[in-house]
C-alpha cells in the first residue's frame, strides 16, 4: 500500500514514521528544510525518541515538496494543518486544513483522507457537505506529549469517526499499521470523535486545574499538599496519575480544546469546562506573587523545554515577573553537564524559577521555586 | 475493648458493625426508634448489607439512648452525627458534634473521640481548644450511600489527623477491623485529614459535573452524547465510571462537600471550586428550560428520591429541578411511593402509577426504570446508561 502523509508538523511525521515500517510512505508539505531532515532521516522536531527510530530504523519513505508526486498512486491520505485561533477574533482558523483538503478530494475524490488534526466539531460534516466527498473521515490521535512513539506504536484504542465501510477500511488500515495484535476499534459519528478528541483534552485540563488549586489550597493554609493528594488519589475512582501540580497546565492542545468547546458552545452554562482556563490565570498570578515575596533582586527562569513547544504558562509566570520590574533571566535550553553558561545562570539568580524539578538544580534547591510534589530528579 | 458510637445513620451503623467484628460496641442516638431496632436485632436504615451484617454481630453489639451507658467504660468515641451544609453561615452545621462531644467527656474524659463525620477544614482544631481536650482525632470516613459496609470493611485508604501516638492507635484501630490487611493508613495534621475528605468528594463532583456539562452541550449541538462518553471510557486518563448524566450531582455529600470546601477557600484565589459548585445549579437550569421549552401541561415528576435504591428524599437533584419548574409556570404531579402525604411542595403525589402516567404528558425522571420503559417516548431523562 502507498501512504501519502500532508503535513509536516509532530502528529503527521509520527504517523509517516508508524507507516513507514510496513507501507511505502511519502510525506509532503511547504518546509524544504524539514523536507530535507526527513530524507536524510534527520528528525526536525525535538523529539528524541522518533529521532531515534527514525535514524535507527529501515523505513520505506521519503519526502517532497511536491504535493502531486506525493498523492500519485496513494492508496490512502492523511491529512494535517496547523489549526491556528485568530488573536483579534478569537476564532479558530482551519483555512490550511480546508486548502490541503480540497487538493487531496480534487485529485484524487476516491481515495480515503483522514482528518488527522483535532478539528473543530461539526469540522468534518461540512467538509464532506462542501465537497460532496464520501471519503473524507476525522482520526482522532490520542498520544501523549513527551510519549509519542510509544502511544503511536502502542496505542491503547482507535477512535473513528465513521459509522459505515469506509470507517472500517480506514480503522483496519490504521489499526493494522500498529503494533497492537488486537487495537479494539470504537466507531462512531464524525463530530462524536471530534468531540470525543476535546472531551479527552478538556477532562485532563480540569483534573490538572483540581489538583493545582489543591496545591494552592495547601499551600496557603500551611498543609503539607502532597500529603493530601496522595490520599485523595487513592481513591481507585480518582487514581493517582495525573495529579503532580505545576504552574498550569501547558502543552499546545490541552488549552486548544477549551477554546474550541469554548467557542463552539457559548451559549451553553458549561462551568467547570470554561473556568479551567481562568484557574490556569489565576494560578500564575498566585504563583508569580509568592515569587515575589521572596524579594529577589535577581529572578532567574529555568524552562529546559524551551520556548518553541508550547510551554505557555512559565512564559506567562515569566511576564508577570518581569512585569513588576524585577530582573529576570531566562535560561530556556537543557543544561549539559557543567555547562558554564548554566552554572553563571544558577549562581547569578537569588531565586530561581521551574516548573519542574531536575537533578542539575540540585545544587541549589534552596534557591528553587517548583511545585513539583513527585519530584524525581 | 469497649467503643462507644455517636449516631445511628448510614455512616454510624458502618461503623458500629465493623467495629463489633473485634470489639463491645455500644451505639446511641436520640431517635429512639434506631436504638430499639438494634436492641431487637433489626436493621435502623434500609440497607441490605447492613441488615444481614447485623445478626453476625448481634453479642458484641447494643444500642442506648442514654449517652452515659455508652461511654462509661469506653476507650474510644466514634462521632458519625449528621453535619448538614447551612446556607445561612457557609459552613457545616457542626452542631451535633459539638452536643455529643461535651455529653461524653461529661461521662468519661478518658475517651479518645474519633470525628468521623465530615467536617470544616480546622474544625478539630477548634473543638479541642473549646473543650480542652486533646484527644479529639478526625479520621473521615469514604463510605459511599448504598455500599456503605463494603466500603467500611475495604476501605482504599485510612487517613487519621493525628501524626503521633494516638493516631498510631486509631489508625491500627481503624485498620484493624477492616478486611483487608495492606490499607494504607495515613497520619496527617488534622486539618489536612479533615481536607482530604472535602477534595475527594469535590474532585467527584467535578466528574460528574463534566459529563454532564458534556450532555448539556451535546443536546444543544446535537451530537450523541452516549457515543461521546462511551468513546471516552476508552481513554484510561478519562476512564468510565460516574460518567452517567443526571439532573445533578446529588447525595448526602458531593453537594454540601463541595459548598463547604469552596469555604474553606475562603481568600484563597480559586476558579474551578466555585465552577464545581456552581455548574450543577446552571445543569438543572438548563433542563428546566428544555423541559419547558416542550409546552406538556402536566409534568409528571417520576420519584423524589434520587434512585431506585435510595429512599433517601434529602438532597436530591429532582427537587431542585422541580423549583426551577416551578419557577417557569409549569404545573407537576408527582409520582413517590414512599411518601406518606398528599402533597409535596404545594404538588399532588400520586401513589398509583397507572394514573400518573395517564395524567402526565411528559414524565421527568432523573433514572429510568423498568416501569417507564413501555411509555420511552414520553419520559424525558438524562440517564443514558441505566446506572447509578
Amino acid at each position: 500500500m502507498k501512504v501519502a502523509v500532508i503535513g509536516l508538523g509532530i502528529v503527521a511525521l509520527a504517523d509517516a514514521i508508524v507507516f513507514a515500517r510496513k507501507h511505502e510512505v511519502v510525506v509532503t508539505g511547504p518546509v524544504p528544510d524539514r523536507v530535507d531532515a526527513i530524507n536524510a532521516r534527520i528528525f526536525p522536531l525535538d523529539e528524541p525518541d522518533l529521532a531515534e527510530f527514525l535514524a535507527g530504523n529501515a523505513l520505506n519513505l521519503r519526502a517532497t515538496l511536491d504535493t502531486v508526486d506525493a498523492l500519485r498512486g496513494a492508496d490512502l491520505v492523511l491529512v494535517s494543518a496547523p489549526i491556528s485561533r485568530d488573536p483579534e477574533t478569537g476564532m479558530i482558523r482551519t483555512v490550511e486544513l480546508e486548502s490541503r483538503i480540497e487538493f487531496v478530494h480534487r485529485h484524487y475524490p476516491n481515495v480515503p483522507i483522514v482528518i488527522r488534526s483535532a478539528v473543530p466539531v461539526g469540522f468534518c460534516d461540512q467538509m464532506r457537505q462542501t465537497l460532496r466527498s464520501a471519503s473524507l473521515v476525522y482520526v482522532p490521535e490520542f498520544r501523549r506529549e513527551g510519549n509519542l512513539l510509544a502511544d503511536a506504536l502502542n496505542p491503547g484504542f482507535l477512535i473513528v469517526g465513521d459509522r459505515g465501510e469506509l470507517g472500517a477500511r480506514v480503522g483496519a488500515a490504521l489499526a493494522a499499521a500498529t503494533d497492537v495484535g488486537d487495537l479494539q476499534i470504537h466507531r462512531m459519528g464524525a463530530a462524536e470523535a471530534e468531540a470525543v478528541k476535546h472531551f479527552s483534552q478538556a477532562y485532563l485540563a480540569a483534573r490538572v486545574a483540581f489538583f493545582n488549586e489543591c496545591d494552592t489550597f495547601a499551600m496557603q493554609h500551611g498543609l503539607d499538599a502532597r500529603l493530601i493528594i496522595d490520599a485523595v488519589t487513592l481513591d481507585p475512582r480518582i487514581g493517582g496519575f495525573a495529579r503532580n501540580p505545576c504552574f498550569g497546565f501547558s502543552g499546545q492542545r490541552l488549552p486548544q480544546s477549551l477554546n474550541l468547546l469554548s467557542q463552539a458552545f457559548m451559549d451553553v452554562p458549561a462551568r467547570v469546562m470554561n473556568s479551567v482556563t481562568s484557574a490556569n490565570d489565576t494560578r500564575i498570578t498566585l504563583l508569580a506573587s509568592k515569587v515575589l515575596e521572596k524579594t529577589p533582586r535577581h529572578i532567574g527562569v529555568y524552562n529546559p523545554q524551551g520556548t518553541h513547544r508550547g510551554s505557555d504558562t512559565i512564559t506567562q509566570l515569566q511576564d508577570r515577573l518581569r512585569a513588576s520590574g524585577t530582573r529576570v533571566t531566562v535560561f530556556d535550553r537543557i543544561a549539559g553537564q557543567g555547562d558554564p553558561e548554566f552554572e553563571i545562570f544558577k549562581r547569578g539568580c537569588d531565586v530561581i524559577v521551574a516548573n519542574r524539578m531536575s537533578p542539575e538544580l540540585r545544587d541549589i534547591r534552596d534557591k528553587v521555586f517548583c511545585r513539583d510534589l513527585y519530584a524525581t530528579g | 475493648m469497649k467503643i462507644a458510637v455517636a449516631g445511628l445513620g448510614p455512616v454510624g451503623l458502618a461503623n458500629a458493625i465493623m467495629l463489633a467484628h473485634r470489639n463491645e460496641v455500644v451505639a446511641f442516638d436520640s431517635n429512639p426508634l434506631k436504638v430499639a431496632a438494634i436492641q431487637a436485632g433489626e436493621c435502623p436504615i434500609a440497607d441490605p448489607d447492613c441488615a444481614r451484617a447485623l445478626s453476625a454481630v448481634a453479642a458484641a453489639l447494643s444500642a442506648t439512648n442514654d449517652v452515659h451507658d455508652a461511654c462509661v467504660g469506653a476507650q474510644f468515641l466514634i462521632v458519625a452525627t449528621p453535619t448538614d451544609y447551612d446556607a445561612q453561615t457557609h459552613a457545616f452545621d457542626t452542631s451535633s458534634i459539638e452536643s455529643v462531644v461535651r455529653e461524653a467527656l461529661a461521662c468519661n474524659p478518658e475517651l479518645t473521640i474519633i470525628i468521623r463525620s465530615t467536617v470544616p477544614v480546622g474544625y478539630t482544631r477548634g473543638l479541642r481548644a473549646v473543650t480542652g481536650h486533646k484527644a479529639i482525632v478526625p479520621a473521615p470516613d469514604f463510605l459511599r450511600e448504598t455500599f456503605s459496609l463494603s466500603d467500611a470493611m475495604y476501605p482504599a485508604r485510612i487517613v487519621v489527623g493525628d501524626r503521633g501516638a494516638m493516631g498510631e492507635s486509631v489508625g491500627a484501630l481503624l485498620r484493624d477491623c477492616a478486611m483487608r490487611n495492606d490499607v494504607p493508613v495515613i497520619l496527617a495534621a488534622p486539618d489536612e485529614a479533615e481536607a482530604v475528605k472535602l477534595f475527594a468528594n469535590t474532585f467527584l463532583g467535578m466528574r460528574v459535573a463534566f459529563f454532564n456539562e458534556l450532555d448539556s452541550i451535546a443536546m444543544a449541538s446535537g451530537f450523541d452524547p452516549r457515543e461521546v462518553i462511551e468513546g471516552l471510557a476508552r481513554d484510561p486518563r478519562v476512564g468510565a465510571g460516574h460518567n452517567n448524566p443526571s439532573f445533578g450531582y446529588s447525595g448526602l455529600c458531593l453537594p454540601k462537600d463541595g459548598r463547604q470546601l469552596l469555604a474553606n477557600f475562603d481568600n484563597v484565589p480559586q476558579d474551578l471550586m466555585r465552577a464545581i459548585v456552581d455548574s450543577n445549579d446552571a445543569r438543572k437550569s438548563f433542563l428546566a428550560d428544555r423541559i419547558a421549552e416542550t409546552g406538556a401541561t402536566t409534568v409528571g415528576i417520576y420519584r423524589l428520591t434520587r434512585s431506585d435504591t435510595s429512599e433517601n428524599l434529602r438532597e436530591s437533584a429532582v427537587q431542585d429541578l422541580m423549583e426551577k419548574l416551578a419557577a417557569r409556570g409549569v404545573e407537576m404531579i408527582i409520582y413517590e411511593p414512599v411518601w406518606r402525604s398528599e402533597e409535596f411542595a404545594g404538588y399532588r403525589v400520586e401513589r398509583d402509577f397507572a394514573r400518573f402516567s395517564r395524567e402526565a404528558d411528559l414524565i421527568v425522571a432523573n433514572r429510568l426504570s423498568p416501569e417507564l420503559r413501555p411509555m420511552a417516548a414520553k419520559v424525558f431523562t438524562r440517564d443514558l446508561f441505566g446506572v447509578n
